[in-house]
C-alpha cells in the first residue's frame, strides 16, 4: 500500500482501498505474472542488444574482403543497384553522370526513375562543369 | 522512491489487465517498425560499403565528356596523364553493360590491365583473370548462379568482334561476402573487356593515384592539357575529372540522409500506428476509460495516472523496438534480407546469391527504440491524459 511518509506532494494524498490491486499487494500466485512480463522484456532487450553487439563485432572480419576488392578495382559500385541495366548512375555516379530517365525529353523525369525514388541510398549526380575547379587548382 | 517504484509496478500490472490489448499494442508497433529497420539497415550498410569504394578507390578518375554525356576515351590519352607532376600511377578500366546467357541475364564487364592481377585475392574462389589463349573472366556470384556456372567452367563466344570470337573460362566466382557490385559483375583483362565489346584502343576511365596533396594540381592540370581530338580535328570529348571529394559530397549524409521515398511512407505507416495506440489504450477502450475513473475515484493524482501509462508504454515500445530488432537481425542475417533487398536493391533477386550489406548498429536501432517510444507514448498518453482530466462518474460511464 503507497504510504505518505516521504513521499511528493501529489503522492501524498493516494488513499486507495487497502485491497486495490497493486504490483505489491497482489498475492504472490498472481504477482508471479506481472514478474515474468517485466523479467521476460528485459530478457528480449538484453538478446536484442547482445545480437546486435555480436554482430557488429563480426562487421569488421566481414570488410576485410570488400576492403580488398575496392583497392583492386580502383573503387566499383557506389549506390543501390547491382547492374548497369536500371540506372547506371545507380549502380556507379562515375560510370553514368546522370540519371537515365534526366537525359529523356521529359524535365525532372529523374523524379520518376524508381532507382532512385525508391531507393534506400538515393545520390546526387556528380555536377558536369568541371568550371568548379580553376586551372590553377583553387576551388 | 518507493512509491515511483509501486506505481511503475501497477504499470507492468496493467500490461497484463488488457493481455490482448497490450499485445496488439507491440505487435502493431514491431510490424511497423521492422521494415523501416530493415531498410534503415540497409541503407546504412549500402553507405558503408559506399564509402569504401571511396576512400579505397582512385584519387582521380579522369574520362571524358561529350554533349553532356560520358563518353569512351582513347587509351592512348595514358601517357598524357602519366607525364603530370605528382601523378604515381595511371590505371585503364573498362565499365560496360552486356546481356548473357539465354535468359539475356545483365552483367556489367568490368576490365583492367593485367599486371593489376598479379596478386591473389581472397574475395574470391579461384583466381584473377591473366592473359591466355580463352578469355579468362570472375564472375558475380549472382551472375554464376544465375548461368548455373562453375569454376572451370566453358563459355561459348557471346559476343562478336571483328577480329574473331574466343571461349571463355571461368577461371573464378567472387565470395559473396565481396561488396555487392560483384553480384553481376565480369571481371577480366583490358584486352578481353575491349574484345568483348569490340572496342580496341577505347577505355571508360584513368584511374589515377597521385602523390600525397597533388590531387587539386593534378586535377587541374588534366583538364589543361590532356586531349583525347584526333590529330587535324577540331570536335571530340573533352576531360572530366571526378575527385574523391566530389564523390563524398554525392553521398547522402546523417541519420536520416535522403532514404528516399521510403522515408515518406514511413512516415504515414507512423501515423496511422499512433492512432492505432490511441483507439487501443484508451479513446477507443471504454473498458480502460472506466479502469483510471476508478483510480482517480480511490484517490489517485493524474500525475501518477500518466506515470503509471508512461511506465505501461515505455514497456510496450521497449517490447516492440527489440522484437523488431532481433527480427530485423534474423531477417537480414539468416534469411539474408529475403524479398526486401529486392525491393530496394535493383538486380537483386528475391533471394539474392550476394550478401546483402546491412549495419543496425548503433543508430538505426537506436532510432527504432525512439520511433517505439513516440508512437506508443504519442497514442497512449494522450488517450490516458484525457481519461485522468474528465471527472471520474464521467470516465467510469
Ligand atoms: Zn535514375
Amino acid at each position: 500500500m503507497l504510504g505518505a511518509r516521504v513521499a511528493p506532494r501529489s503522492w501524498t494524498t493516494l488513499k486507495r482501498p487497502a485491497n486495490f490491486p497493486t504490483f505489491f499487494n497482489i498475492p504472490v500466485m498472481k504477482r508471479s505474472g506481472p514478474r515474468f512480463i517485466f523479467v521476460g522484456i528485459l530478457m528480449l532487450t538484453m538478446l536484442a542488444a547482445a545480437a546486435l553487439t555480436a554482430d557488429n563485432l563480426s562487421l569488421a572480419r566481414r570488410r576485410s574482403h570488400a576492403d580488398e576488392f575496392q583497392r583492386l578495382l580502383g573503387g566499383l559500385g557506389l549506390g543501390p543497384s547491382v547492374d548497369l541495366a536500371g540506372c547506371p548512375m545507380c549502380f556507379d555516379a562515375r560510370a553514368s553522370f546522370a540519371c537515365k530517365e534526366d537525359e529523356g525529353a521529359l524535365p525532372g523525369s529523374k523524379f520518376l526513375c524508381r532507382h532512385h525514388a525508391c531507393s534506400v541510398l538515393r545520390y546526387r549526380p556528380i555536377p558536369l562543369e568541371p568550371a568548379a575547379i580553376h586551372k590553377d587548382g583553387t576551388r | 522512491m518507493t512509491k515511483f517504484i509501486e506505481i511503475a509496478g501497477t504499470g507492468v500490472t496493467a500490461i497484463l489487465l488488457h493481455p490482448w490489448r497490450s499485445a496488439v499494442t507491440a505487435g502493431a508497433v514491431t510490424v511497423v517498425l521492422l521494415p523501416y529497420l530493415v531498410c534503415l539497415g540497409l541503407s546504412h550498410g549500402l553507405r558503408l560499403e559506399a564509402e569504401s569504394s571511396i576512400q579505397l578507390g582512385a584519387d582521380l578518375y579522369v574520362s571524358g565528356i561529350q554533349f553532356g554525356h560520358k563518353v569512351p576515351i582513347p587509351l592512348v590519352a595514358k601517357s598524357q596523364i602519366e607525364r603530370i607532376d605528382g601523378v604515381t600511377e595511371v590505371v585503364p578500366r573498362i565499365v560496360g553493360a552486356i546481356a548473357i546467357g539465354r535468359n539475356r541475364e545483365s552483367a556489367v564487364v568490368v576490365g583492367m590491365p593485367v599486371d593489376r592481377f598479379a596478386t591473389g585475392a581472397s574475395f574470391l574462389e579461384g583466381r584473377l583473370p591473366g592473359q591466355n589463349s580463352v578469355n579468362e573472366l570472375v564472375l558475380g556470384s549472382e551472375l554464376a548462379h544465375r548461368l548455373n556456372l562453375k569454376l572451370d567452367s566453358r563459355i561459348p563466344p557471346f559476343y562478336q568482334n571483328a577480329q574473331g570470337e574466343k571461349v571463355s573460362s571461368v577461371v573464378g566466382i567472387f565470395r559473396p561476402d565481396a561488396p555487392v557490385w560483384q553480384a553481376n559483375l565480369i571481371l577480366t583483362t583490358l584486352t578481353t573487356a575491349a574484345a568483348i565489346f569490340n572496342q580496341e584502343g577505347l577505355v571508360n576511365d584513368f584511374l589515377v593515384y597521385c602523390r600525397p596533396g597533388y590531387e587539386d594540381h593534378v586535377r587541374a592540370k588534366v583538364l589543361e592539357t590532356v586531349s583525347y581530338r584526333a590529330q587535324g580535328s577540331s570536335g571530340g570529348p573533352r576531360p572530366m575529372v571526378i575527385q574523391r571529394t566530389d564523390l563524398t559530397a554525392v553521398l547522402p549524409t546523417g541519420l536520416l540522409g535522403q532514404q528516399g521515398v521510403f522515408e515518406l511512407h514511413f512516415v504515414l505507416v507512423f501515423a496511422v500506428g499512433i492512432l492505432v495506440v490511441l483507439v487501443t489504450s484508451g479513446l477507443g477502450l471504454s473498458e480502460r476509460r472506466r479502469e483510471i475513473g476508478i483510480l482517480k475515484a480511490t484517490g489517485w493524482q493524474t500525475d501518477e495516472i500518466l506515470f503509471r501509462s508512461l511506465v505501461e508504454g515505455c514497456l510496450l515500445s521497449l517490447a516492440a523496438a527489440a522484437l523488431a530488432i532481433v527480427l530485423g537481425l534474423v531477417w537480414l542475417r539468416v534469411f539474408n534480407g529475403f524479398w526486401i533487398a529486392g525491393v530496394f536493391l535493383y538486380g537483386a533477386g528475391v533471394s539474392p546469391a550476394f550478401r546483402v550489406p546491412f549495419v543496425l548498429a548503433p543508430a538505426p536501432a537506436l532510432l527504432t527504440v525512439l520511433i517505439a517510444l513516440v508512437v506508443v507514448m504519442t497514442g497512449s498518453i494522450y488517450s490516458t491524459w484525457r481519461a485522468a482530466t474528465a471527472s471520474p462518474a464521467e470516465a467510469m460511464r
